[in-house]
């Protein structure tokens, strides 16, 4: 049994097109040879062309590997989707057997050359000429970058004392050549999260009522950021971290430490994919049953580029998560990791479980802002909520001291939040970013609901 | 000094006003009494970061001591498994949406309902498609119907105050409603009609006049014989038409009377035939309160030829068989030595449809082997054994001609087909591969549409021997996987819903 809904598997492909494409190539009619084992899916699809395309799925823990013979440039092409749609939809209709030469040549090969980077990878580690090098050359790296990015950050203070001496007024009448070209500016200085901050914020002038509220919380906290870095060394090394995340550093597998990282039972709870500039974004929010943590797991992809394979919310992974440095660690990346066959909640998160009042929830929050002043979107758990419908379409959870949250004006699955309740109370888990909840998953007793 | 002046400080601009912030001896000012003032720009935004994050972490709650809107009673039904679920989310996703109908009656049957996440999805295809109304009513359970009772656009859902959607709404909200209503409780349909009616308009009066063929019955006869005095001749008209549906009504017995006269039956003695003698009907008023006036231009019978037609097409045929003592092909065939057999033949065909008599249906059918509309017409009125009976012979014929009438005429049936038609059905369109002709667009065409009443029983046979070999199956390829495709989903989609209603039904009792 394959760990997708046929919704999930859909969402790997590409684009809507390629999405289209892929059901019509869903049927067992346009695949002359079929097969699956607990490793692997393979067919041959017959396209426009005499000779039928070879498709191999490899089920590896985690997330399939596709492989495809077609002349397509879209990957995961609609052959492979099809066939994992397929076979998702309708297991039946893909006999279970041995797989055919090609597709075991290939799957020999992939583990040949998994092989070969293990034993890289081990052989440089023993090498200490070759790692000194490497270090060194590391080193350089990070000096060369530090000096970008001081220069970025002084250009960029200059621009925002600018800004405000002429006033916002002044700021909103500016074309969005205003703000790009300070973002393209701190791109070259190497600190693309500065860069985000900038288009983000681009936006907040035409943003109706309260604009200038909101824009100037954004400006005062680039300001305390800014002020952060300038005496980085003074503060905490957690906190540190922190703000080189916020400028643009990020971690990769290799950089964490050992003790970065936990394995655990983790539960995916929810996910949220949307479109910033041309880069798609999706953030995955997982819950630890040992270590009782949560984490964010962050995936970009550039316009069609497909992002990577994970499993869908609701699904529990046996997995290790790497916890970048932070004075209030969410952020982390996944390694490891194998959707595990069980459908049961988190005990943690059952009903009742999670904070009962919106009260105790936010003070959560404000306790959280003071470890780790820039973030952004704070993962909440409200137990007992009731969704209710305020005035001008406002949606809101009621507590049980009749306290009320709202719910965040794009989140567009109200009335599915509000079929699953009918009135009655249930636990939410979502994205408070201060003001507004953005919704993610809803459960009452075992049956969980993802948005 | 508060926020608000901190923002309009720095609307205006450090450089025309200097930026003030709170004092005191709370936390809060003890932090920004730390900034230099004379540092315009720095203090302003160094003030703002904090005095942001302090409005963040303090953000209040709004407190609504209001009761709480009443919530949704429990459900009795269960509500529909995992899998059938899924099949539901495609096809509201539009992915084989053809059959969403046959689902939500596949699981009405069943005793289930639908999921409570894709309720508001399913309310709102139901806004859109008011064909998908009475199967989607019962599937809706309390959590459905307290849902629908949240937003106006879902309100056909709700039952409760249709007297003021009726007496307020738009006309096609009225039409709406009405149809509904009449799906479910005619009765009352009729008597928000009758409420309102002196106060219709003509254009809308026939409409809604139209709009009461669903649910037919002798309780609506007397509103219907009243309005063949409408001054309106398209109301009465449209109501003539319905009462001409009602054997009992007093139109069809007027014309009944007229007709046994007009039409007279000669039974045959010694070497004399059989015959029919007729006597046209003239003009007259009451004809033409009864529906019958002038013949439309497009028809090619004379006047008074025409008037016959339409009252014999008034009558329950099968009262000619009755009263004459003869079947019905019988009657067809005395009525060839008739002049007027053409006025004849078209008022019997049309009294076949509007009586739905399946003897007279079946002996009209050879009469009209392919017909545009008729012939799917009558074959839609026979019981399923002599349905299939008909079109198995049609199948077996000798002649392609035969074999082609009865695949057109299957495509145009809206009825499910048994399996031994299944088969035969199949076999032919595989023969037709196999002839090795250009395929006909239309059956290509057709093709997919047979998934729909082919028995999905049927979806692993029907995937087996297709003449991959033959020189034109590139040109069908598409098409029979498109139906074998369908016809699977279909399969699926039933089976996910009866293998849930099995599952439930093994639980052991609680007694």
């Amino acid at each position: 049994m394959l760990p997708w809904t046929l919704e999930q598997v859909v969402a790997f492909a590409p684009d809507a097109a390629s999405a289209k494409a892929a059901r019509g190539v869903a049927r067992p009619g346009q695949w002359p040879m079929l097969g699956q084992n607990d490793r692997a899916l393979w067919g041959e699809c017959q396209g426009s062309g005499s000779v039928p395309y070879q498709i191999g799925i490899a089920l590896d823990p985690g997330e399939p590997v596709f492989q495809c013979s077609c002349p397509s440039r879209k990957f995961p092409c609609k052959h492979a989707i099809g066939l994992l749609l397929l076979a998702t939809g309708q297991p039946d209709a893909v006999p279970v057997g041995g797989p055919p030469a090609w597709l075991s040549d290939w799957l020999v090969k992939r583990e040949q050359s998994a092989r070969r980077k293990a034993s890289c990878a081990a052989e440089t580690d023993v090498d200490p000429e070759q790692q000194a090098k490497r270090a060194a050359a590391k080193d350089r790296r990070t000096a060369e970058r530090q000096h970008k990015v001081e220069a970025g950050l002084e250009e960029l203070e200059r621009w925002l004392r600018d800004l405000v001496r002429q006033g916002l007024a002044h700021a909103q009448k500016q074309p969005a050549r205003y703000w790009d070209a300070m973002a393209a500016r701190l791109v070259d200085a190497q600190a693309p999260g500065l860069a985000r901050w900038l288009r983000e914020m681009a936006s907040i002038p035409a943003s109706g009522e309260g604009w200038s509220e909101r824009l100037l919380a954004r400006l005062g906290l680039l300001q305390l950021l800014l002020a952060g870095y300038r005496r980085l060394g003074s503060l905490p090394e957690p906190l540190q971290a922190d703000i080189r995340s916020a400028i643009g550093w990020t971690w990769q597998e290799s950089d964490l430490p050992a003790g970065a990282w936990i394995r655990d039972r983790w539960f995916m709870l929810g996910q949220r994919t949307y479109q910033e500039d041309r880069l798609q974004v999706r953030r995955s929010w997982l819950w630890g049953r040992d270590c009782g943590r949560l984490a964010l797991l962050l995936d970009f992809a550039y316009q069609n580029q497909p992002l990577p394979v994970i499993p869908a919310p609701g699904v529990w992974l046996e997995a290790e998560l790497g916890f970048f440095p932070s004075h209030y660690p969410l952020r982390a990346l996944l390694r490891n990791s194998t959707p595990v066959e069980d459908r049961t909640m988190p005990p943690a998160l059952a009903d009742g479980a999670a904070p009962l009042l919106a009260a105790p929830l936010l003070n959560e929050y404000a306790e959280a802002l003071a470890r780790q002043p820039w973030l952004e979107l704070w993962p909440a758990t409200l137990a007992e909520a009731v969704p209710v419908r305020g005035e001008a379409d406002i949606w809101l959870l009621r507590d049980a001291t009749a306290h009320l949250l709202p719910c965040h004006p794009g989140f567009a699955d109200r009335w599915r939040l509000f079929a699953l309740s009918g009135g009655w109370p249930l636990t939410v888990f979502g994205e408070w970013n201060g003001q507004q909840l953005w919704p993610l998953s809803a459960w009452r007793g075992d049956r969980f609901t993802a948005f | 000094m508060t926020w608000q002046n901190l923002v309009t400080c720095a609307l205006l601009g450090t450089e025309r006003q200097a930026p003030e912030w709170p004092a005191g001896d709370d936390a809060l000012g003890q932090l920004l009494s730390r900034l230099d003032a004379d540092d315009r720009e720095g203090a302003l935004l160094r003030a703002a970061g904090v005095m942001a994050l302090w409005r963040r972490a303090g953000h209040l709650l709004v407190h609504d001591p209001r009761p709480l809107p009443p919530p949704c009673e429990a459900d009795d039904a269960p509500d529909c498994g995992p899998l059938a679920r899924q099949h539901l989310a495609l096809m509201l996703q539009g992915h084989h949406a053809e059959f969403l109908l046959e689902w939500l009656k596949t699981l009405s049957v069943a005793g289930r309902r639908a999921p409570a996440d894709l309720l508001p999805a399913l309310l709102e295809a139901g806004a859109a498609r008011i064909g998908l109304r009475p199967a989607l009513l019962p599937v809706l359970g309390q959590r459905g119907r307290w849902l629908a009772q949240q937003n106006p656009a879902w309100g056909y859902a709700v039952q409760a105050d249709d007297e003021n959607l009726w007496q307020t709404g738009q006309f096609e909200e009225r039409l709406a409603l009405l149809r509904q209503s009449r799906a479910t409780r005619p009765d009352r349909a009729l008597e928000l009609l009758s409420a309102t009616w002196a106060e219709e308009r003509a254009k809308q009066r026939r409409e809604f006049i139209e709009a009461l063929a669903e649910g037919l019955s002798m309780a609506d006869e007397p509103f219907l014989e009243a309005a063949l005095d409408d001054r309106s001749i398209e109301v009465t008209h449209a109501a003539a038409e319905l009462l001409a549906r009602l054997p009992e009504s007093r139109l069809v017995q007027r014309l009944t009377a007229r007709a046994l006269q007009g039409v007279r039956f000669q039974p045959g003695r010694f070497f004399k035939h059989d015959r029919l003698e007729v006597e046209l009907p003239e003009d007259d008023p009451a004809l033409r309160r009864d529906g019958i006036a002038d013949p439309p231009s497009s028809v090619k019978l004379g006047e008074k030829a025409w008037r016959l037609s339409r009252m014999v097409g008034a009558i329950p045929p099968a009262l000619w068989s009755q009263q004459w003592g003869r079947a019905p092909a019988e009657i067809l065939t005395v009525s060839r030595e008739s002049e007027w057999r053409p006025a004849l033949l078209e008022g019997w065909a049309l009294a076949t449809q509007r009586h739905r008599d399946p003897d007279w249906a079946e002996a009209l059918l050879p009469l009209y082997p392919d017909h545009d509309t008729l012939t799917a017409a009558l074959a839609e009125l026979l019981p399923p054994a002599r349905f299939e009976s008909y079109l198995l012979g049609l199948l077996g014929d000798a002649s392609t001609g035969g074999r082609a009438a009865a695949l057109v005429l299957l495509s145009r049936v809206q009825r499910p087909w048994t399996v031994a038609l299944g088969r035969a059905v199949l076999g032919q369109v595989r023969q037709r591969v196999c002839e090795d002709k250009q395929p006909d667009w239309w059956l290509s065409n057709a093709l997919r549409g047979f998934a729909r009443w082919l028995p999905p029983e049927l979806s692993e046979e029907a995937a087996a021997g297709w003449p991959t070999e033959a020189k034109q199956w590139p040109q069908w390829q598409k098409a029979v996987n498109d139906l074998l495709d369908r016809l699977r989903f279909r399969r699926a989609m039933r089976e996910a819903i009866a293998a849930e209603e099995s599952a439930q039904s093994d639980l052991p009792s609680l007694e």
